[in-house]
């Protein structure tokens, strides 16, 4: 398992210049979750849900943005560009049922936010995966 | 229908097409209705889709993310449009928020609600009741206002129609009926033609009633002069009828008078015509003297159906001389009024009594009115002829007045022919009514005895004529004569059944007594 996200890491590595547009979502090497589905992934970054899978809470983090791969993480995960995204948390700022996730603009914090907390869940492009963190899923 | 008022044409036709109008309005009424209201619906329907787009993106986020709050933002939204009577917001799990009367009945309608993420996912629904009411509504005024139309419509329409067909129709009729009404049948009024009407219906019904009562006048023209000749025949018939000398009546078959003329009524006068009182008159057959005879009659006529010809006698009033009636009896049957007796009836009582009197002058005696011989012999030989068949007895007297021709020589001739009256009139009185007297001849007379059955006991009847014609007889005041009689019998049938031998016989036992000293009877043996 572990030597497979190596391999992979190391295939990101090599192509991750040329293949930007990969996203990984990780959780904290600590968690329990070790798969999530790109479903899943949308309805806990959308704010349909506050918890993963087994029932422990999700805590998503976003990315600065402007940055790049948050773009290319929703228009992944569900194709909407960043505007249409701030737009959908515009309409449901003031219902209290659901926040937008909140932004960590600089990769390092995000980062250690990952590792220290085993709630948190993040999107990061192919050049910050460590071993501090375990790919739960991707999306490209 | 005589009773009611005549109902007017235009009236009619008004009053119909108003009510059959009526009958289209108010089934396109409730056509119009059901289709304005469908067409109300469709409307909502396309109304309601509009609205639901412009809320779709934000109630499928409601839905995805489960925001109770912007799923009412959502629906109150919506609910404050006034065709939308309800609305609600359900996910997959529950129901987000409603309001109003969402009920999920056959009007409501369903928006399904796709994720914003993921266009496979279904995350809720949307349920939107329309305003029924409202709906209703608009409907109803819809269809008023397409009935108001219509009626106006229609009442427009029938104003036309009726004064059209008023003016082009019943107004004609009207008067061509008000002119038919006072035409007069048989006369020669004749219809006028409207001049628009020349060469249309109305002209051609004018054509053919004209026509028609032209062919009534030349019909009833025709009758009355058929019926002035049939007055004119039926006159002189009652003039042949009435004038007749011969009295005419028909009888039916118990004898009563049903109808006669003058002269019938002449003829048997009032008791047998039964007129005046209500009285059945009484049967004709009681005018004649054989009642049984006229009876016989009509049953013959009624039975052979042959006409019966006889001369019959009519019971005279007292005083009166005898009446003989000819009567022609023939049956007349006539389906119209049944079976009858036609009775012709003439007088010929002068006719009649004149051929009585000369066959009683044939038959009689002028001087004494007894038979004589001739027709004495021929009754004798009848009565001899009945007692033969009844076989009773008869019995012959001859009988010869003794001392008579001195009467003669010493008082004349008219003394001696009083002498043969009285004994005449003296043997008529000696012997009953059906026993004949016969003047012989001369001073000789028979007396024929019958009976009925049984024996004859000839001798009290000869006792009896000796005694009575010996009493004397008066010739005048101071002339009276005395004579005797000689009286031979012969009796039927122990003498003889013959009539010759049995007036041999008494001429014979007469002669004997004459010999042997007059006055005496003796009876053959």
């Amino acid at each position: 398992m572990r030597i497979s996200h190596l391999l992979i890491g190391l295939l990101i590595l090599v192509m991750s210049s040329s293949v930007w547009s990969e996203v990984f979502i990780v959780v904290s090497k600590d968690s329990d979750i070790s798969n999530l589905s790109q479903k899943e992934v949308t309805d806990i970054y959308m704010g349909r849900t506050q918890s993963f899978p087994n029932g422990s809470l999700a805590f998503p983090l976003d990315q600065a943005a402007q940055s790049r791969v948050r773009e290319n993480f929703y228009k992944i995960l569900v194709n909407k560009t960043p505007a249409q995204i701030n737009a959908y948390w515009s309409r449901l700022l003031f219902t209290g049922r659901a926040s937008p996730p909140r932004v960590i603009s600089d990769p390092a914090l995000l980062l250690s936010a990952i590792e220290q907390n085993r709630s948190a869940i993040a999107y990061v492009d192919g050049s910050m995966l460590s071993n501090s963190v375990k790919v739960v899923a991707h999306v490209k | 229908m005589s009773s009611k008022q005549p109902e007017s044409l235009s009236s009619r036709l008004a009053f119909t097409i108003a009510a059959s109008s009526l009958l289209i309005i108010i089934a396109a009424s409730f056509v119009l209705y059901r289709i304005s209201f469908e067409e109300q619906v469709r409307q909502t329907e396309s109304t309601l889709d509009q609205l639901v787009n412009t809320v779709r993106t934000a109630s499928a986020i409601a839905a995805y993310v489960g925001d109770t709050e912007l799923a009412k933002e959502v629906v109150d939204g919506l609910t404050s449009n006034d065709i939308v009577d309800g609305a609600l917001l359900i996910t997959s799990q529950k129901v987000l928020y409603s309001a109003g009367d969402a009920a999920e009945g056959g009007f409501s309608r369903r928006f399904n609600l796709i994720s914003p993420f993921d266009e496979s996912e279904k995350v809720g629904e949307l349920v939107i009741s329309p305003n029924r009411e409202l709906i209703k509504q608009s409907a109803a005024a819809s269809a008023r206002r397409l009935v108001f139309t219509m009626i106006i419509y229609t009442l427009i329409i029938l104003g036309i129609l009726v004064s059209l067909v008023n003016w082009q129709f019943t107004r004609p009729i009207k008067k061509l009926a008000n002119q038919l009404h006072r035409v007069l049948p048989g006369s020669d009024d004749r219809l006028a033609c409207p001049d628009m009407h020349r060469d249309n219906e109305i002209g051609r019904l004018v054509t053919d009633t004209n026509q028609l009562l032209e062919s009534v006048q030349h019909t009833l023209a025709q009758e009355r002069n058929l019926r002035q000749v049939v007055d004119q025949l039926q006159k002189k018939f009652r003039l042949i009828f009435e004038s007749a000398s011969s009295g005419i009546a028909l009888i039916d078959y118990e004898g009563r008078v049903q109808v006669c003329n003058a002269s019938f009524a002449k003829l048997f006068g009032s008791r047998y015509l039964g007129n005046g009182d209500n009285t059945e008159p009484l049967s004709l057959a009681y005018s004649f003297r054989d009642v049984d005879h006229f009876h016989d009659i009509m049953m013959q006529v009624k039975a052979d159906s042959l006409p019966v010809e006889a001369d019959l006698e009519v019971n005279a009033e007292q005083g009166q001389a005898t009446k003989w009636f000819h009567c022609l009896i023939s049956k007349v049957a006539n389906e119209e009024i049944g079976s009858f007796l036609e009775l012709v009836v003439y007088d010929v009582s002068e006719r009649a009594n004149r051929e009585r009197q000369i066959q009683k002058a044939a038959e009689h005696d002028p001087l004494t009115q007894l038979y004589n011989r001739r027709a004495g012999e021929q009754f004798m030989q009848d009565a001899l002829d009945a007692a033969g068949q009844n076989r009773s007895q008869c019995a012959l007297m001859m009988i010869d007045l003794d001392r008579f021709k001195p009467i003669n020589d010493l008082h004349g001739h008219d003394a001696g022919d009083m002498v043969l009256i009285e004994v005449a009139q003296r043997l008529i009185n000696c012997v009953r009514g059906e026993d004949l007297v016969i003047r012989w001849g001369g001073d000789e007379f028979v007396v024929f005895l019958k009976s009925e059955k049984g024996v004859i006991n000839s001798v009290p009847v000869a006792e009896k004529i000796l005694r009575h014609i010996t009493q004397p007889i008066i010739i005048d005041d101071d002339t009276e004569v005395t004579i005797g009689a000689s009286i031979g019998i012969a009796l039927y049938p122990q003498h003889s059944d013959q009539l010759v031998y049995l007036i041999e016989l008494a001429d014979d036992n007469m002669y004997q007594i004459k010999k042997d000293g007059r006055n005496d009877f003796r009876i053959a043996s």
